[in-house]
């Protein structure tokens, strides 16, 4: 089994779409704070993970954590040590990252359609 | 004959027992007095040869045939079908009696050629007279037509299995009745007919689905003996028709499967139920039986289904009281949660006040969790969600009974991330927490996570750390493991073991926990994916050699990939190392040693990726963390090479702590060493049978490197302990589960040894994890004491304490300067408790006097008294010193802390 589907790249692109409009607006309260939380916990690695069609839901899941973590980790870690600290800016680049994972699978999905039962 | 319509029907009439000879020959009877013949009369006796003989010989112009399937309905059914030649075959129950015009009504049915099926209503025929009870509504029960069904002609779901023909065509289309739904003899299954006018009514999916008829008109009568007419049968009736509905709802979907008796519940039923009442209100006492009928009836019908959908789930059903179980369990912990007195803690910590409740929510879990890890394939999910709740009940303990951050360094770690929040940089010579504005990874994140989510600062979301960790741990635990072994008990066991003897406490908001994550993310792709596969070692001679040649030979094959997924894997990983890299000092090194053990033992092809790890640290070492380097080379130096001495340091004086801690120290130690020893324990029962776990040894020892290297602000033993546990508690397991694979079953002394070896472990952990609380825990009071202190003291106060463990500093932390009067050597120590204020004074002196406040807690007591910093005691002699000086002023006080404000000159 696997989170590979449109699922989980729609809901990483939504995720990320809705935090940086959050983000951008500078709007909202909790409900701003439980979508930026989905986003940068756990979007970019939904989007990416599943590139590498790991053949098992647990681990896509927990790798898809970490690599959110990693990229969160990284990019801050830049910005901080770089001296270009932008909360609207770091959210975007996180986003941009997000929406080409998404797309990926979404190109990878048309190539090769044959691949969803491939991985029973 | 019927061929007069257009159509020529054959009749088929099913029987399996000489009892019902009487009904049989009634029924043949009222076929051959049909105003259309039937083509023939086709009787099929099931499994009962004498039977079959006696007919013969009694109805001649009857064919009979024998059932030579499988015993039931639905076969005998289909034996006659396949004995019959009409257009259309119309079934009669061998207790019913056909009207005289029936045959002609199912006929007339026919003449659209859309109808494939055609069926009429079903009389009772009380031998014993209808019980005033039995509500007409349930006349199904006996196999009859009931109020609701329509009442003119129209096309319906399914037909009654008493009155019913199909066009065999449809048949040849659609397939016969299903065998394994019916009735077998006299068990009261039933559903079959339903089964199959769905599919007729279906088609295969191209348009070729034929309407079923239901013309009330087309009228049998079904006789019930009065063994039908009784409660149990009716009660047991039901209960079989909601079995019989749910392999139905299994085979053509729940929503056709039960579209008809959606209605039939929330219409049909509710005005009858009131039509009982009002009968009985009206003076009709058997209303109020026929409404409790319906009622009982339903429940019936209902646990039928739901007993019927289980069964169809082994595996649900083998679940279901595991998952029950874990829902006790977490409302035992609830209930323990309101009845914890947080400030009445000893110096046993949480563990002086847990109730009664919440031992008992462990235990239930325990016990569920072994009883669960006994079953044969039981899905994996439900030892997740063991494990998932135990961490939560371990985990989220503290945070949701204190309401506040736990953990002073938590609160540091705060201030570190509001820092960053409010500079966008880190400041790497800073002189008070300067390693976090060296190794700056972990903060940023967090800092743009608080302030992308509007949040003012991290205190919130922080104080769910140790449970997320802790959650992140097993997640990233069980690929690794997994990658080690293929029997899953040994995996679940191994991950029971951790989470029961981590009690080193690095899980709260700190760039070690996310470090860890990291840290077993990246050895398990090392072990999961870029591991040679076994037999790819030569055949050299030696120990080592062979030991580098055994090793593993069990393991699961390293999974298979794609150049593709490796140049993306080696990608994530040599990211996370960066990441990793760029968090936390100590982490690398860990990385280093237990990927370096791994290449040097041949069992990772990614060979430079320690050394790539070494480059880069050292990299981050010199470029970025510089400034950290210059400040502390001398004590970084020194504890190069003395390993005994990084061991010690790590241990507390116990000659001056608290009787309740130095029993906490003992409880620790004996818990780490007991884990190792079950390790080598473990190790040595899979090595008597053959097998070396090399991979995990290699983990569970590489970690010890690092006492040569480092005293780590004396907490290196711990750390050592933390890194080795995953790989020692799956050596641990080995000891219990040392099989290659699952066997197909675990005997209940050993599922007993592994509950009992959780629960000891646990009783360890209570000592290590929940021993220090009362220091760890910061009371509203002391929280409000500290904001208040931030309001009010300007940019470059002094901040005094009695130790560093106190809610601070978490804003604006750099603004001021922190003290500690525990601090300096025992001379200094003694000093400061005999002349508080001459000692703070002196402290704050310099060139440029500045605001001085001296803040005391309930916390900072609880250290003191515990870890013996300063003499028992000595912190309320010290604050009331400071109450009676001059000197100074008390500007804050609740029942947990108290804010002194030192006025210049005022002790002249």
């Amino acid at each position: 089994m696997s989170v590979r589907g449109p699922v989980t790249a729609w809901a990483a692109a939504l995720g990320s779409v809705a935090a940086s409009a959050f983000v951008l607006a500078g709007a909202g309260a909790t409900v701003r704070a439980v979508v930026v939380f989905f986003f940068l916990l756990a979007c970019p690695g939904l989007a990416l993970v599943p590139l590498l069609r790991l053949e098992s839901v647990w681990t896509e899941l927990t790798f898809a954590l970490a690599v959110s973590f990693v990229l969160d980790a990284l990019v801050a870690g830049v910005m901080v040590e770089a001296r270009l600290w932008s909360v609207t800016g770091g959210v975007l680049a996180l986003a941009v990252v997000t929406l080409l994972g998404s797309g990926l699978q979404a190109a990878q999905r048309r190539s090769r359609p044959d691949a969803e039962e491939a991985h029973p | 004959m019927s061929v007069a319509l257009g159509v020529s029907v054959s009749v088929v009439v099913c029987t399996y027992s000489r009892a019902r000879w009487d009904n049989l020959r009634a029924a043949i009877e009222s076929l051959r007095r049909q105003t259309l013949a039937p083509l023939e009369i086709v009787v099929v006796v099931d499994h009962e040869p004498s039977l079959a003989e006696h007919l013969r010989l009694a109805e001649p112009d009857v064919v009979v045939v024998e059932n030579d399937g499988p015993r039931g309905l639905s076969s005998a059914r289909n034996r006659g079908i396949a004995a019959s030649h009409g257009d259309v075959v119309a079934f009669l129950d061998d207790d019913a009696v056909a009207d005289g015009d029936w045959l002609k009504r199912i006929s007339r049915g026919y003449a659209n050629p859309h109808v494939g099926a055609v069926g009429g209503s079903v009389d009772p025929e009380w031998e014993a007279g209808r019980p005033r009870w039995f509500p007409p509504e349930f006349d199904w029960v006996v196999g009859c037509s009931y109020p609701g069904l329509p009442t003119a002609p129209a096309p319906t779901r399914n037909l009654i299995g008493a009155n019913m023909s199909f066009r065999r065509d449809v048949l040849e289309r659609t397939g016969e009745f299903r065998e394994g739904v019916g009735r077998v003899g006299a068990t009261p299954l039933g559903c079959e007919e339903t089964e199959l006018c769905i599919r007729a009514a279906r088609g295969n999916g191209n348009g070729s689905g034929a309407i079923v008829l239901y013309d009330p008109a087309a009228r049998v009568r079904h006789r019930v003996p009065p063994a039908r007419a009784r409660r149990d049968y009716f009660f047991r009736r039901c209960y079989a028709e909601g079995i019989s509905k749910a392999h139905v709802a299994a085979l053509v979907g729940t929503r056709a499967g039960l579209r008809s008796e959606r209605s039939y519940t929330s219409r049909i039923l509710p005005a009858a139920v009131a039509r009982g009442v009002r009968d009985a209100a009206r003076g009709d006492p058997a209303g109020l039986g026929r409404a409790l009928a319906i009622v009982g009836g339903l429940a019936a019908t209902a646990g039928g289904f739901a007993v019927g959908a289980a069964r169809r789930r082994p595996r649900a059903v083998a679940a279901a009281p595991h998952v029950a179980l874990v829902a006790v369990a977490l409302g035992l912990w609830v209930v323990a949660l309101g009845r914890t007195d947080v400030r009445a803690m000893t110096d046993l910590g949480l563990l002086s006040v847990l109730p009664p409740a919440y031992f008992a929510a462990i235990a239930v879990l325990t016990g569920s969790f072994v009883v669960a890890l006994r079953k044969p394939h039981l899905p994996q999910p439900v030892l997740a969600l063991h494990a998932a709740a135990y961490i939560m009940v371990i985990h989220a303990t503290p945070t949701l009974l204190y309401g506040t951050l736990r953990y002073a360094w938590a609160w540091k770690h705060v201030g570190i991330v509001d820092y960053i929040e409010r500079h966008g940089s880190v400041d790497p010579s800073i002189s008070f927490l300067d390693a976090y504005h060296n190794w700056p990874a972990f903060f940023a994140a967090a800092a743009l996570l608080t302030k992308a989510a509007g949040l003012h600062l991290a205190l919130g979301f922080a104080a769910w750390a140790p449970p997320f960790f802790n959650l992140l741990f097993l997640g990233a635990l069980v690929v690794l493991l997994r990658a080690l072994t293929s029997n899953y008990r040994r995996v679940w066991l191994a991950v029971w073991i951790f989470f029961s003897a981590s009690w080193v406490g690095q899980d709260y908001f700190s760039p070690q926990a996310f470090g860890y994550f990291l840290f077993l993310v990246v050895v398990a792709i090392c072990v999961g994916w870029f591991r040679p596969p076994f037999g790819s070692h030569g055949r050299r001679r030696g120990l080592v050699a062979r030991f580098v040649r055994l090793g593993d030979d069990d393991a699961p094959p390293p999974a298979a990939s794609t150049g593709a997924q490796r140049a993306g894997l080696v990608a994530l990983v040599v990211a996370t190392c960066v990441a990793v890299v760029a968090s936390h000092q100590l982490t690398p090194f860990m990385l280093i040693g237990g990927l370096g053990a791994l290449v040097l033992f041949r069992r990772c092809t990614l060979r430079s990726l320690p050394l790539l790890v070494a480059v880069l640290t050292v990299a981050w070492t010199a470029f970025l963390a510089v400034g950290f380097l210059r400040g502390n080379l001398y004590w970084i130096v020194q504890s190069i090479g003395n390993p005994a001495g990084n061991a010690n340091s790590t241990l507390i004086n116990l000659a001056h702590a608290s009787s309740g801690q130095r029993l906490v120290a003992y409880v620790d130690r004996g818990l780490t060493v007991g884990v190792w020893g079950l390790a080598v324990l473990g190790f040595a029962r899979r090595f008597w049978r053959g097998h070396v776990d090399l991979i995990p040894a290699l983990l569970a020892a590489a970690p010890f490197l690092m006492l040569w290297g480092n005293a780590y602000g004396g907490e290196m033993l711990f750390r050592v302990y933390f890194f080795s546990l995953p790989f020692v508690a799956f050596l641990a397991a080995g000891l219990l589960f040392p099989a290659s694979d699952a066997a197909a079953s675990v005997s209940w002394p050993k599922a007993a040894l592994a509950g009992a070896l959780g629960l000891v472990l646990f009783g360890g952990l209570l000592f290590g994890y929940y021993g220090k609380e009362r220091e760890n825990y910061f009371s509203a009071g002391e929280v409000r004491a500290t904001e208040y202190l931030y309001r009010v003291a300007p940019p470059g106060a002094i901040l005094v304490g009695a130790a560093v463990e106190y809610p601070l500093p978490f804003e604006h932390y750099e603004r001021y300067q922190y003290l500690t009067l525990a601090s300096g050597d025992a001379r200094a120590v003694r000093r400061a408790v005999r002349d508080p204020v001459g000692t703070i004074e002196r402290l704050s002196s310099g060139q440029h006097p500045r605001p001085t406040y001296v803040l005391i807690t309930r916390s900072q007591r609880a250290v003191a008294d515990e870890t013996g910093i300063l003499p028992r005691g000595s912190l309320r002699a010290i604050q009331r010193k400071l109450a009676h000086s001059a000197a100074f002023r008390v500007i804050f006080e609740n029942r947990d802390a108290v804010l002194f404000v030192h006025r210049p000159g005022g002790s002249a």
